[in-house]
Parts: C-alpha cells; structure tokens; sequence
C-alpha cells in the first residue's frame, strides 16, 4: 500500500512533463530538430527520475529530484529555446519544486551492509575445502542422500566451529586436528553413501554426536574467553588497589 | 522513514506543497507547453 501510494505521488511529479508528449509527433511530423532532441531528452530524464524515485531507497527522492531538475533545464534549452541562463535557472527552479513535494515520501533504509567474513586461516584452509566438497556432495546428491538432513547439520555445526576458530588464531593448532578428523570421516560416510550404502542405524546417532562435540568446543572456547576475561578483570581491580585506592 | 533534512524545512508543509506544485508548474510544465510553440 505505502509503495502505491508512493507510486502515485512520484507519477505525479512526472505528470508536469506531459506537453512534452505531444511535443514528439509534433517534432517528427514537422520535422523539428532541437525540439524533438529537447522533448525526447526531457521525457527520457523524467522517466528515470520516477523509476528511481519509485524504488524508494535512502537517496532516491534526492536523486530524482537532480533528474527532474535537469530534464526541466534541457527541456526549456533546447524545446523552448530560452536563453541558457534562464533555462538552468529553471532547472534549478524544478529541482527544488520537485524537492519541496518529495522530501516527505517515505524511504526505506539502506540494506544493512553484509558482516564482514573472517578470512580462513591458511593452517584450516584444507578444512574449508573438505567442508565445501561435503556440501557440493550433498548438494549433487539426487535422488537425496538417506539422512541428508542430519549431515547437512553436522556439517554446519562444523562450519560455526571453524568460522569461530579462525577468528582466534591462537586456538587454531588444538581444534585443527578436531576439524580435520571429523570433517574427513564425514566426507567418507557421503562418498559411501552416494555409492548407494545402505546407513546403519548408529549413524544418525554418531551424526548427532560430532555435531555436539564441535557445539561443545565452542562452549569451552566461550568458557575459556569468559576465564580469562574474569582473570583480567581481577587483575585490573588489584592493580588499581595497590596504587593507593581502596 | 523519511528523507532527511528537508528543503525549507522551516515551513509549514502546506506552503511547501504549493510553492512545490508553483514551481514545478513555472519551472517544468511551461517550458514543455512552450515547446509545443517553437520550431
């Protein structure tokens, strides 16, 4: 409804421009240059204006505003043949009628920028790699894989592991061994399955299992943060003591 | 959300909307109804 409503009011900005219309057959019935250059100009302008004032972004009122500003003065340079400097002080004159009756139409916000992605590590790139051939496998897997579902959440349960592990470089060493094993384990049981394996039934159990030991290993790096924090926390309160504050 | 800082934003929107309708009908609609009467 808002977007409609936001519609009509930008269409009818452009309205204002409707000579302009009759001005083309006019021009190419007579044969007139500058006139049919000027109103063919104008009438493309004020087109964008309205696509870009319709699509309703942070910015867009202000840049069609710019656009029907200069289509004014293009319009009254080269159609109406004014002297230049009236015609651009016409353009200026559209540019801010346009403005006075578009800066209340409602905008949306800006999309949100995307979250910065940490780069892989160099020592976890080869887990990524095994990571992104269990997808592609899943992902080729037709008819679906048995318990492609279950994989697929071990495997994104590895995946937030290894995105956290990679911000904390120090950490890297001990949860690369971790990563690699399971991740190799779970790259073999797709292959097997893709080969047409009948699954037993402790696989969905062991599924479940990797995918809550790699949740407990984010638990005790978040254990092991908060630790340290408490430690520095500590630190800090009695080194401000043994200055002199109590 | 609406776009910020207005131009003129000390009037009252009324006026804005009809000094905004005065102009754009000086500023874009005569020039394009003149063309229709130049070569």
């Amino acid at each position: 409804m808002k977007s409609r409503f936001r519609g009509l009011r930008v269409w009818f900005l452009i309205a204002f421009g409707w000579p302009l219309l009759l001005k083309l057959p006019i021009g190419i019935l007579f044969l007139q240059g500058k006139g049919l250059l000027g109103a063919a100009i104008g009438i493309g302008l004020l087109v964008m204006a309205g696509l870009r004032m319709q699509r309703g972004q942070a910015g867009d009122a202000r840049r069609g505003a710019v656009l029907i500003g200069v289509a004014a003065g293009i319009v009254a340079g080269l159609g109406a043949q004014l002297w230049a400097p009236v015609a651009v002080a016409l353009g200026f004159g559209a540019w801010a009628g346009a403005r006075l009756l578009s800066d209340d139409i409602p905008e949306e916000a800006p999309p949100p920028e995307p979250p910065p992605s940490v780069a892989i590590p160099a020592p976890l790139q080869e887990v990524e790699a095994r990571l992104e051939g269990v997808r592609a496998r899943l992902g080729a897997g037709l008819p679906r894989l048995p318990l492609s579902q279950n994989i697929a959440d071990t495997a994104e349960a590895l995946e937030t592991l290894l995105r956290e592990i990679a911000a904390q470089p120090e950490r890297i060493p001990e949860a690369r061994r971790f990563l690699t094993m399971q991740l190799d384990g779970l790259d073999r049981i797709v292959q097997r399955l893709q080969k047409g394996a009948e699954p037993p039934a402790t696989l969905a159990p062991l599924l479940d299992e990797i995918a809550d030991a790699a949740d407990d290993w984010r638990a005790r790096l978040k254990a092991a943060e908060t630790e340290a924090l408490d430690i520095q926390v500590k630190v800090m309160a009695d080194r401000l003591r043994s200055e002199g504050r109590t | 959300m609406a776009a910020a800082r207005p131009l003129l934003p000390q009037l009252p929107q009324p006026t804005r909307y009809a000094l905004g309708f005065g102009l754009l009908l000086l500023c874009l609609w005569l020039p394009a109804f003149a063309s229709l009467f130049r070569q």
